[in-house]
Order: C-alpha cells, then sequence, then structure tokens
C-alpha cells in the first residue's frame, strides 16, 4: 500500500496514476454481464443508434469500477467509507481510460482521521468523464 | 415528467447471495487484481472472511432485483432511454464471498431540469446483512429523456 499514516498523507499528494487499456467490446460485454447490467445501448449498435448515440457507450460504472482500483490500490479497501462519482462524459470504444487523484482534505472528526480524495477519470485527450471523491479513514 | 407522488416510495426488499464466480467475474471485468479480491487465502491472511468484493461490485447486487429495474417499471420509461449520472456508495462494513444480504431500493427525489425535458430520479438502495445491520448504501442518480 502506498498509502501512509495519516501525519504522514498532506494535502496536494497525488495518487500514482492508471492507465488503463482502450475500451473494446470485449471489456463491455464481460462487464455487462459482471455487473447485471444489460442495458442494450452498451453492447448492441443499434440500441445505441435507437437511443440518438453515436455508437455504444462504456458503462459509467466501468469508469467508476476504474476510480475505485485506483483507490484500492493506495488505500487498503476496508478504510474508505465513502465514494461517490459524476458521470460527465461518455466513454466510447477506442477511449483510454485514465485515472488519477490528489489528496484533497484532512479532516478530524469524532475521534477518526479522515483523508478526503478528489479523483478522475479523463480520456487520452484529457477530457474528463467521472469526477469522483472518496472519504478513507486513518487510524 | 414524472409524478413526485412517488418520492419515497419504497420497493420489495429481496435477498441476495454474494457468490465467488460472480465476484471473480466481477473482477476480471474491471481487471481488479488485488488479491484480496481474487484470493481467498490472500484474502484471509489479510483478516477478511472471504475474498472482498470490489468497492462497486454493489452494482451487480442492486442490479439483480426480481423486479428489474423496478423504477423504469414504476414510472413508465424506456431503459434506452437512462442515462447514469451520478453514483455514491457509503461503507459500514465488508461485503464478502458467502454474505447473504437484504436489499431494498426506496425513491428519494424526483426532479426536473430544462424546462421538464430532463427527468432526474434519485434512489437509495440499503444493502443488510441477517442481523439486520447496515453494510453499505448505494445512492444512484439517474437521467431519463424524453423518448
Amino acid at each position: 500500500m502506498s498509502a501512509k499514516t495519516f501525519d504522514e498523507v498532506e494535502v496536494g499528494d497525488l495518487l500514482e496514476p492508471l492507465t488503463l487499456p482502450p475500451i473494446d467490446r470485449l471489456s463491455l460485454a464481460l462487464y455487462c454481464g459482471g455487473s447485471n447490467d444489460h442495458n442494450p445501448i452498451h453492447i448492441d449498435p443499434d440500441a445505441a443508434q435507437s437511443a440518438g448515440l453515436d455508437g455504444v457507450i462504456a458503462h459509467g460504472m466501468l469508469s467508476m469500477a476504474f476510480v475505485g482500483r485506483l483507490l484500492t490500490s493506495w488505500v487498503e479497501q476496508r478504510r474508505v467509507r465513502k465514494f461517490s462519482c459524476r458521470f460527465v462524459g461518455m466513454m466510447m470504444l477506442g477511449d483510454v481510460p485514465m485515472v488519477s487523484g490528489e489528496v484533497a482534505e484532512k479532516i478530524q472528526k469524532d475521534g477518526e482521521n479522515l483523508v478526503r480524495l478528489t479523483l478522475s477519470l479523463k480520456d487520452e485527450t484529457g477530457q474528463e468523464k467521472v469526477s469522483a471523491e472518496a472519504l478513507v479513514a486513518f487510524s | 415528467m414524472f409524478d413526485k407522488k412517488h418520492i419515497g416510495h419504497a420497493f420489495e426488499p429481496y435477498d441476495v447471495e454474494v457468490e465467488k464466480g460472480a465476484v471473480r467475474l466481477f473482477a476480471k471485468a474491471i481487471g481488479e487484481t488485488n488479491p484480496v479480491n481474487t484470493d481467498e487465502e490472500a484474502a484471509r491472511a489479510a483478516g477478511h472472511r472471504s475474498v472482498v468484493a470490489p468497492l462497486t461490485f454493489i452494482a451487480s447486487l442492486v442490479a439483480l432485483s426480481p423486479y428489474y429495474f423496478p423504477i423504469a417499471a414504476l414510472l413508465g420509461f424506456s431503459e434506452e432511454n437512462v442515462l447514469h449520472v451520478g453514483q455514491e456508495y457509503e461503507y459500514f462494513g465488508e461485503i464478502c464471498v458467502g454474505d447473504c444480504l437484504t436489499l431494498q431500493e426506496t425513491i428519494v427525489d424526483i426532479f426536473t431540469k430544462k424546462n421538464g425535458t430532463l427527468n432526474f430520479v434519485i434512489s437509495e438502495t440499503m444493502l443488510r446483512n441477517p442481523e439486520g445491520e447496515l453494510v453499505a448504501l448505494s445512492r444512484e442518480t439517474i437521467m431519463v429523456r424524453e423518448g
């Protein structure tokens, strides 16, 4: 784990970024099955077109899962108290998910030490697709 | 727009089991390689009951509702017009392979933007263990286009 003790963590600390392989149809099919989200706009180009999209779009939750991977590569999963995402853009086939994160705030509340992180998933052009936050507990 | 009378509507609770194969497939789908999420021995050695479900695995449990996408049925819209615009999880305990949980979803808000052409629905799903303790909470915001 790259996370340190509460005293050692500093606002502005950057998490080691994570770059994923480009989104392809197999990854969307696997996530469709794995997540039980069978909405056809993620795997069926006809359904995507009839919904007014240019093509199938990746599940927002797949992107959130990638952000979650960055989070739990930094800190043990059991210390994550809260994890939230806003889906601000669509990921299409071929887009490269790039996840980054930063320590935004250190909070001491009710005897618990918390660190608030801001996290982001962008494509290879730097356009943000997911804006996320997490609260992590430290002893 | 959707009738605000549905705010507060609680759907029937349903039971799910956190299945080993399901967690394995989910981990594969998201490329998760952290041993506590993939390897039972490693998970136990790290003090977990069993393989730990990844943070967002909750989504696949929520989707196991026997009333598949109950909000769409209640409010009367097509899944293809839905965009998931926000997701929040709060964690109060761990979810591990073998756990049995009871889920219940409630509509907590309905509102519109852009002169009523964009409809938003926020729902919360509580995940409780057999002792009735709240293990996690999932709060989902969807946007429904006119269609």
